[in-house]
């Protein structure tokens, strides 16, 4: 199982209206949509559900399939549904609701807000997102920030794979499944590899003159 | 004159004496790692403007770390690069003087960002060394730090990516790149920085035969000084007018390359063999 990366962006899509709209409209309105999702009452089933039909209408209209668009959510679903129901054993709705509602509305209103973002990564490319995040004069550091995750979480999942592969092929039992004690000493060899390629990436940006600030080409005259 | 020199690079030409300085040299350069690891021992190397040199050698010879000396990233001269790289530290025979000269400029803190301008060096994993969104925004990032302007720029990226045969690569992702044609946009960088010498770390690892034949191609159509860390003893044939020989951080064998590589014995004794080509007598 490869990890499907929720930001990897434009998949095999046609291109729908809102390709033509300005990068920031499309980002303001995705991120008003999740404020708007989480200012929601618990409980309210049926704002949340005209809030679906919303998000579904929009995201069919921009030609982001529903396909995809569980595809990426469904990597989250198991630890957001664990969360949602940590956080209603002490939501003050729980006495009236109850710990099902509760969880079930939590769940439903992260599900919406995670597929309002993942399909606006699906319809604007995820350096326009930065570019246009930077036109909106959002702060350097998270721009930096998000730049090196979009570069390198690709990176480092494959090599997470390899390393994953190549234990796999080493474990003599009947699933062939890692358990949790090798999967987690991956992830600790993959962390001192991570940390091994930022001192490379930081020696070949100092290579070419990096001073600490990220220039890129002006599509937001900002620098990162 | 090799000695003290302003930062300030017209200073620098000014001053540069009638008789050109060697584009590389070395001068007794020793080198600890932080854990103890004696990495160079006394590396002494001259390289003349044009010239194409092989560094050859087993693993942990000593060859990625002289040639990070050679941009100045080890040890750490440029505030930027403080506390990366495990730290380390050169161990001077004689204190006054300086190991490492670039175009007859001696490497210092003062002088790291110059240097670095004069030096490209192409990492051996285009990984480490791509790390923008976009392609024509990495090749952008030397020439948008050496104070270009944002047409400048753009024009040098997209004139540098045509020189390496990607003009039409400009909007995509890294990422979506096959590895030769990563190491090529990592040659594009590199070459926007306008260097005059070209270090090249295992240049031809990793790639296809295809990739590998429009890679040494593309070396050998560059005008620059180059210097080759490789294990490819056949590219080094074919590009290399002189080969360098490192074991255990010394310079053990520094001449002709059909003279280095022809010796067997030699080669065999550094944990490397005779290229197929000189063995049978094709060269």
């Amino acid at each position: 199982m490869r990890l499907k990366l929720a930001f990897s962006g434009g998949g095999d899509r046609d291109e729908g209206p809102l390709d033509r709209l300005d990068e920031r409209a499309l980002i303001a309105f995705a991120f008003g949509y999740v404020i708007l999702v989480l200012a929601t009452p618990i409980g309210a089933w049926r704002p949340l559900a005209i809030e679906a039909i919303a998000l579904a209408f929009v995201a069919g209209f921009a030609g982001v399939s529903a396909r995809s668009l569980w595809d990426r959510r469904s990597g989250f679903i198991i630890t957001f549904a664990f969360f949602s129901i940590m956080a209603a054993t002490a939501h003050p709705s729980r006495r009236e609701l109850g710990l099902a509602a509760v969880a079930a509305s939590l769940l439903a209103k992260n599900t919406l807000a995670l597929s309002a973002i993942v399909a606006l990564v699906e319809i604007v490319p995820f350096h326009a997102i930065l570019a246009a995040l930077a036109r909106s004069h959002a702060p350097k550091m998270l721009l930096s920030t998000l730049m090196f995750m979009d570069r390198y979480i690709y990176v480092l999942t494959d090599e997470l794979d390899r390393m994953r592969k190549a234990r796999t092929a080493r474990t003599f039992r009947g699933s062939g499944r890692l358990d949790y004690a090798i999967l987690t000493s991956l992830l600790g060899v993959l962390l001192l590899r991570a940390w091994e390629r930022g001192d490379r990436v930081h020696a070949a940006m100092a290579a070419r003159g990096w001073d600490g600030v990220i220039r890129t080409l002006d599509r937001s005259g900002k620098n990162l | 004159m090799i000695g003290d020199r302003p930062a300030d690079s017209a200073a620098l030409i000014a001053e540069r004496p009638v008789e050109k300085p060697p584009a590389v040299l070395v001068k007794d350069l020793d080198f600890r790692y932080p854990d103890g690891r004696h990495a160079l021992r006394g590396v002494d190397l001259t390289i003349m403007t044009g010239e194409s040199i092989a560094l050859v050698g087993p693993n942990g010879a000593g060859k990625s770390t002289l040639l990070w000396h050679l941009n100045g990233l080890l040890p750490e001269y440029a505030g930027s690069t403080a506390g990366h790289h495990g730290g380390g530290e050169r161990v001077r025979k004689r204190s006054s003087q300086a190991a490492v000269w670039i175009d007859g400029i001696e490497l210092n803190a003062k002088n790291a960002a110059e240097i670095r301008r004069r030096v490209g060096l192409v990492f051996q994993d285009p990984d480490d060394q791509l790390f923008s969104a976009t392609v024509l925004d990495d090749v952008a990032f030397g020439p948008l730090n050496l104070g270009k302007s944002q047409p400048e720029a753009r024009r040098i990226a997209i004139d540098c990516l045509a020189r390496v045969g990607l003009a039409d690569a400009v909007d995509r992702p890294p990422r979506h790149l096959s590895f030769g044609e990563r190491k090529r946009v990592c040659v594009a960088g590199v070459l926007a920085c306008d260097p005059t010498v070209l270090v090249l770390d295992e240049p031809t690892a990793n790639l296809d035969p295809r990739a590998r034949r429009q890679f040494i191609s593309l070396i050998r159509s560059l005008p620059a000084t180059k210097l080759i860390a490789t294990h490819d003893l056949e590219m080094v044939l074919e590009l290399c007018n002189r080969a360098i020989l490192l074991d255990g951080g010394e310079i053990v064998a520094n001449g002709l390359t059909r003279n280095v590589l022809g010796d067997p014995l030699l080669l065999e004794a550094h944990g490397l063999e005779t290229p197929l080509s000189v063995k049978f007598g094709r060269v």
